[in-house]
């Protein structure tokens, strides 16, 4: 069950894989590509390791999973930009040494995003997993590259800020909960707007 | 919905590999998410960090840890 037909048959542009046997050919002429690396975490659950054949097969309940997964993730939860990048860049310099610039850093995670999901894809195509519409279509967004892009598209978002959100029962926007960036933005809102009406 | 300002929220994103952290604060105006301050020692400040949907929340909410 889970083979044939759907979101699993429908073609990935620009992945080189469309089998099982395909999947190890790109798997062993790419060990250290990026997309293969994605493919053959453990963790990610979407192949398994044949190890008298040393052959790999897709795990279908396992690709099913991370796609529910991925886009479970994008629709429950929503990060500030300010705060995941910083968290980006944190990792970086914890795990790797590396000093990310914001714009590097916002770089590496649509990077991260992308790999995933076209790991994802390609797992599907190649065990010919069927995914659901929606599953496909965020995925395939994703696998475009520039996601950040696409989520972060308010003032309140990109620096988790109240400007258009509320904090328990305070109301109006001078409360003690709004740091001073809040209360700026606030009134910088207020001044565009009023502006405008002139 | 439902108050829960001061509740524990976990969640571990499965792209960056990270574990997210912290106390919701309050509710999105349009009433559709909770509001979290992460618990990270070193993280910017902001009002909130990152938010949750309402109708999902269960599932992320953790008894704080001892």
């Amino acid at each position: 069950m889970g083979r044939g037909g759907g979101g699993g048959g429908r073609g990935v542009r620009g992945l080189p894989i469309n089998s099982e046997a395909g999947l190890n050919r790109f798997l062993k002429a790419n060990p250290n590509d990026p997309l293969a690396q994605q493919l053959t975490d453990f963790d990610n659950n979407l192949v398994m390791l044949d190890f008298d054949t040393g052959l790999y097969t897709v795990d279908v309940q396992g690709v099913r999973d991370a796609a529910k997964q991925f886009v479970r993730e994008s629709q429950d939860i929503s990060y500030s930009k300010k705060y995941l990048i910083s968290l980006v860049q944190e990792d970086a310099l914890a795990s790797r040494g590396q000093v990310l610039s914001a714009t590097d850093a916002a770089r590496f995670y649509n990077t991260q995003y992308q790999t995933k999901s076209r790991a994802i894809l390609a797992a599907a195509r190649a065990g010919n997993v069927n995914l659901s519409s929606a599953q496909y279509t965020r995925l395939q967004s994703a696998s475009r590259g520039g996601y950040l892009s696409t989520v972060y598209t308010t003032n309140s978002s990109l620096n988790g800020s109240l400007a258009n959100a509320s904090l328990g029962t305070r109301k109006g926007g001078g409360g003690t909960f709004a740091s001073a960036s809040a209360r700026n933005e606030a009134r910088r809102n207020f001044l565009e707007i009023v502006g405008r009406l002139r | 919905m439902k108050d829960l300002k001061g509740q524990y929220v976990e969640y571990k994103d499965s792209v960056l590999k990270v574990k997210h952290t912290g106390h919701i604060v309050g509710t999105s105006e349009d009433g559709q998410w909770y509001l979290v301050q992460s618990d990270k020692p070193n993280v910017v400040k902001a009002d909130w960090h990152f938010k949750v949907r309402v109708s999902e929340v269960d599932q992320y909410l953790r008894a704080l840890p001892s």
